[in-house]
Formats: structure tokens, sequence, C-alpha cells
């Protein structure tokens, strides 16, 4: 008996038929959707958003390719303000593009910055996952902990040429004058860098 | 061997996401303090893996104890004398500073004590312990969060928020009230002016982050308070080593003992799935107890004058099996202990309903029966600390438990 519906047994057809009649159920797809928008959009996502997504879910039984070219075509996934903010590991990965592998070139250290952050690799403290909201990121121990990593990354990155050309070359566009302006007083390279690590513009997304 | 055991997984180092709401208390005014001059602090820490209650406080005095419990066991004789408590239970030899506490009435244990789970999964069975829920699957919020919640509109431990010490910010203390995290760092602290910078970029384009790193920078200087070198509080081990423990309890009491700093706090320590060469008045059990015993020294040391308002409670998913097992080691199983400690705890005395260890008497006749439930000891602790009533205990903080009574004077 699931919701309100009774499956006769019968091994393991018993259990694909209940799962069929998840994937299809309409709170499913509204579930689905929210998360999607939640990831790409906003923490709080826009009604009208998820009620395409969700929409386009139930039409294409579940084709998440589908839902992703939705999301593309949604208005509100380019016009939402930065508003999130760079999950430990989009965060994490994001500094090592910028600033480069580190001294040995072996995962270690990049693991031990999202155990230190809070989002340990493939190791959610619980079947629903980490969390997608900005709130749980942006605590104090979290940006403190952003803060030394940057520090570190900045430290151990081999040659900087220039911070402000590599802030045209990361966030250029969405830079502020506040940012451009710190960033070019810096007292050296590696403050710079560090700086650039994290300017809000390299935090959000 | 049990089911569903994983190894204890902790992320040795760091850190904490508090969960939601930020909050200022590093800029609350000093509040005179109540008339009765009392300003109770309680402190839970979870003891993750199921913690063998028989071998942390043995019941020396029962005939049963050895024969079950074998090499294991712990004994008033021999080169590791197990320190008396009562004329019936004996105090692991790893605990020096809890004998000592519980001479002064300074500590105490509830023991043959179990929540209302009564499985053999780690995981379920910590979800119950610290969701508060009755049964598993709740994992938003923790019942020391609601607790909070529970508090009147306003009142100070409320509005003080709580304390988050350990790699993850543990279910026990998660949800809408305000959590400080904190852990021992291991990174290098940036040098210049770095972080004032910083603080400068966002007050001018991100409010919302420059209040966090603020608070993180506080916490952190708090927490080191007056170690000129910083380096004193790199990690010094993971939380499920005695070095590690010892730490986190020497940081946090720094946080709390601050006059406006959080008032209740959760720290959560691994390792005590003991299922292999588990030691007994030596090895490997007693050496997480003595990090415990370790951590309860700093708590002390570290309030000072509140050590006297405060009460830290120890618990545990569940037992282990009251026979060892071909590795020398316990299984999954029921009953355990609770163990109490601070100032505020009307110490020196087991309480026990003691169940008996005869076959007949035991738990499916293998784990060491449950007669006080955990959840009438948090009640007790949190009525007499913060004036819970037991309403809002058995409803909200503790959902569909209004059948189990709140343990009374618990607290001096």
């Amino acid at each position: 008996m699931l919701l309100g519906k009774t499956y006769p047994a019968g091994g393991m057809g018993q259990a694909e038929a209940a799962l069929n009649d998840i994937a299809r159920h309409p709170a499913t797809a509204q579930h689905i959707a929210t998360a999607f928008a939640r990831h790409f959009i906003a923490d709080d996502p826009p009604p009208a958003a998820v009620a395409r997504l969700a929409k386009v879910f139930a039409k294409s039984d579940g084709d998440l390719r589908a839902l992703a070219m939705a999301l593309i075509d949604l208005p509100e996934a380019w016009s939402t303000p930065m508003m999130k903010l760079r999950s430990p590991l989009e965060y994490v990965v994001a500094v090592r593009r910028a600033a480069g592998p580190g001294p040995t070139n072996v995962p270690n250290q990049s693991l031990g910055w999202l155990n230190t952050l809070g989002e340990p690799l493939w190791q959610p403290p619980g079947p629903n996952g980490f969390s997608d909201r900005t709130d749980s990121w942006a605590s104090a121990e979290g940006m403190k902990v952003r803060l030394d990593i940057a520090w570190q990354a900045a430290r151990q990155a081999g040659d900087i040429s220039n911070p402000n050309d590599m802030l045209d070359a990361l966030i250029g566009p969405s830079a502020s004058p506040e940012t451009r302006q710190a960033i070019a007083r810096a007292e050296s390279k590696q403050q710079g860098l560090a700086l650039l690590l994290m300017a809000p513009e390299f935090q959000r997304r | 061997m049990s089911l569903l055991c994983e190894t204890p997984n902790p992320s040795r180092r760091a850190v904490l996401m508090t969960g939601g709401a930020l909050f200022a208390w590093a800029y609350l005014p000093r509040f005179a303090r109540a008339a009765d001059n009392r300003d109770p602090r309680l402190i839970v820490i979870v003891l993750r893996g199921a913690l063998d209650g028989l071998s942390a406080v043995g019941p020396v005095g029962d005939p049963d104890y050895v024969s079950l419990h074998g090499d294991i066991a712990l004994s008033l004789d021999g080169p590791h004398p197990a320190l008396p408590l009562d004329g019936f239970f004996a105090v692991n030899p790893a605990m020096p500073v809890f004998a000592r506490l519980f001479k002064a009435n300074q500590a105490a244990v509830v023991h043959a004590a179990a929540t209302g789970y009564r499985e053999r999964s780690h995981f379920d069975g910590q979800d119950v312990l610290e969701s508060g829920f009755a049964g598993p699957g709740h994992v938003a919020t923790g019942w020391l969060n609601r607790a909070l919640e529970g508090l009147p509109a306003g009142d100070r431990v409320a509005t003080l928020g709580g304390l988050a010490v350990g790699p993850s910010t543990p279910l026990v203390i998660r949800g809408a009230a305000p959590v400080l995290g904190w852990a021992p760092q291991s990174l290098p602290a940036p040098a210049g002016d770095l972080a004032a910078r910083v603080l400068d970029l966002y007050q001018h384009r991100d409010p919302m982050l420059a209040v966090a790193l603020q608070k993180g920078l506080d916490a952190d200087r708090m927490a080191l308070d007056d170690q000129m070198d910083a380096n004193a509080m790199k990690p010094k081990g993971g939380f499920d080593s005695a070095a590690g423990m010892r730490q986190a309890a020497q940081g946090a009491a720094k946080l709390i003992a601050a006059d406006d700093g959080p008032r209740v706090a959760a720290l959560a320590f691994d390792g005590w799935d003991t299922h292999v060469n588990e030691g007994g008045a030596t090895g490997r059990l007693a050496t997480l107890l003595g990090g415990l015993d370790g951590a309860f020294e700093e708590f002390e040391k570290g309030l000072g004058e509140r050590w006297k308002d405060t009460a830290i409670v120890a618990i545990t998913e569940f037992g282990r099996t009251a026979r060892i097992n071909g590795t020398v080691g316990t299984d999954h199983g029921t009953g355990t202990v609770v163990l109490l400690a601070g100032g505020a705890i009307k110490g020196g005395r087991v309480i026990a309903d003691w169940p008996g260890l005869k076959p007949a008497q035991l738990y499916e006749q293998r784990d060491l029966a449950p007669t006080s439930d955990v959840r009438a000891v948090l009640k007790g602790l949190l009525a007499d600390q913060f004036g819970l009533s037991a309403a809002v205990l058995g409803d909200k903080v503790f959902p569909e438990s209004g059948a189990v009574k709140p343990m009374r004077d618990l607290v001096a």
C-alpha cells in the first residue's frame, strides 16, 4: 500500500511499478523542478519558473535533458542577480582553475579544503545530501575558512602575472568598481590574487 | 558481527556551517545577570558509534558482569583498577577527572539508559538521539535547537543562540535558532591586512558576507583568547582522538564562558564503535574515554566561575552487547550510560534501576536492558537549566514524548 494504491505482491515488478508511479507523481515533478531552479536560479526561485520546469518534467516524462534546455530558455535564469554563494565544491574548483593546482598537483589539499569547509567530497551527512542554499554556506566559520583558503592558494600560486589582468579574465564583466580598486591597490600580487578569490563576484554566482 | 556498521569517517578538520540565520552575539550589550546570579549553560556531547556503557561505568558488584564482559571487564583489582563510584559501580580508570568530580558531587551517571530506538543502525539511532523525534527519518532539526526555539521570545538564552563544535554542525543543534560554528583551524592565517581589506570590500559591496566574515574572525579570536600563538589552536587530532576532544572542549569553553557567548553548545566525538579489540581498563575504548575525560577537565578549567552553573551531558545512540564477541569487542546493543558533569549537576550519584545481567534479564537476551529513557534525562536538564515546561518538552522539543516525564533534581 503506497499513496493510497495497493500493489499486488510479485517480486521486483511490485517495486518497479511503485517507483514508476512515484516518478510520475505531480509532487515529484514539483520537487525536481524546485531543486533544479534552486540550484541554478535562486534559493527561493520564482514560482513561475518552477511551474514551467515542472510542466516540462511531466510532459517529457522526466527527461532531465529537456529540463536543462527549458532552464536555459527561462529568462529568470539569466536575469536573476548573483545572489547564490558558490558551494564549497564550486568554490574550491574555481580557486584551482584561477590559481593553479598548488605545489604538488595532488588532490589532498583540495580535499582537505572541502572537509574544512564542511562539504567533504561525496560524504553528505544524510541521504538528503548537502544544502543547496546560500545561508547554509555563508556562515561565519565558512567565510573565515574561505579567507584562509584564498590566502593559501594565492601564496602557493607559482606565477601571478598581474592580478588586474586576472580580474578581467575571471570576473571581468561583473566586477564592481570597488572590487577593481581593492585589487589594484593590493600591497602584493599574492594579496591581490587573494582579494580576487574573496571578491563578492568570485564568491557568488 | 552486526549489520549496518560503518567506520566513522570524520573529516579531520574543521568546520562549521551554521545552519541558517546569522546573528550578532559579538555585538550584544552585556546584560545584567539574573537576580539569583545563576547563568545556566548546557553542553551536549554526542558520542557517535555507540558507547559501551558497561566498560565506561562497570557494574563491578554484579556477579554476572565478569562472565559476560570477559577479559575486558573492569575490576577493582589488578594493575589498572577501576575507580569506585559507589559500592556497585566503578568508572573506567581512564577517567580520573570524572571520578574526582563525582566525589565532589559534580558528576553523576544514569545507567541502563536508552532512547526510544530499539533497532541497531547507527544512522537511525543517531537520528533519533539527535533529532529528538520518536523514530528515524527526521534530519532537519535537533532537539537542542528546538529547545532554544521553545524559550519565550526575547529570552536571553535564546537570543545568545547556540554553539556548534565539530567537523560539521551536529544534527542535535541544527535548526532555525541561530547557531555559531567553531572548530580548530588548520590553515595558515593570512598575512598582513588581507582580512581587513576583504572586510572593507564586503562592507561596500556585500553586507551579508561582511557580517559573516566579521563574526568568523571574532569567534576565532575569542577561542584563541590570550594565547599569543595562533598555532596553539591548530588541530591536534580529529574528534575521534583524545587530543582532538580535549582541544575542542578547550576552544568551546572560551566561547561559552564569555558573558555574551552562547549558553548551549553541541559537540560530536567519533570512534566509539568498538567491535574489535575494544580493550577494558586500557586500550582503544580507554583512550577515547580518556579524551572525553580531558574534555570535561578543559570545560572545568575554561569555564572558570561559570562552571558552577554548567551542566554537561554525554549521550550516545545506543549501547553494546553485554557479552563480548569473538574479536574481543562488543556489537550494537541497547542500554548504556548517560554521563553528567558540571558544577550545576547534583552529583555523586549513579542513577539506575539496575535490571541485572542474567540471561533472562538482558534485552533480547543480549543487551543491557534499558530502564531509564535518555529523553527523561535531557528533559530534566532543559527544565532545570532553562525552565522549559513539560508541555513544550513533550510536544515540541521531543515530539510525541509526553509519556516520558522529565527526570527531576538532576541539577543542584
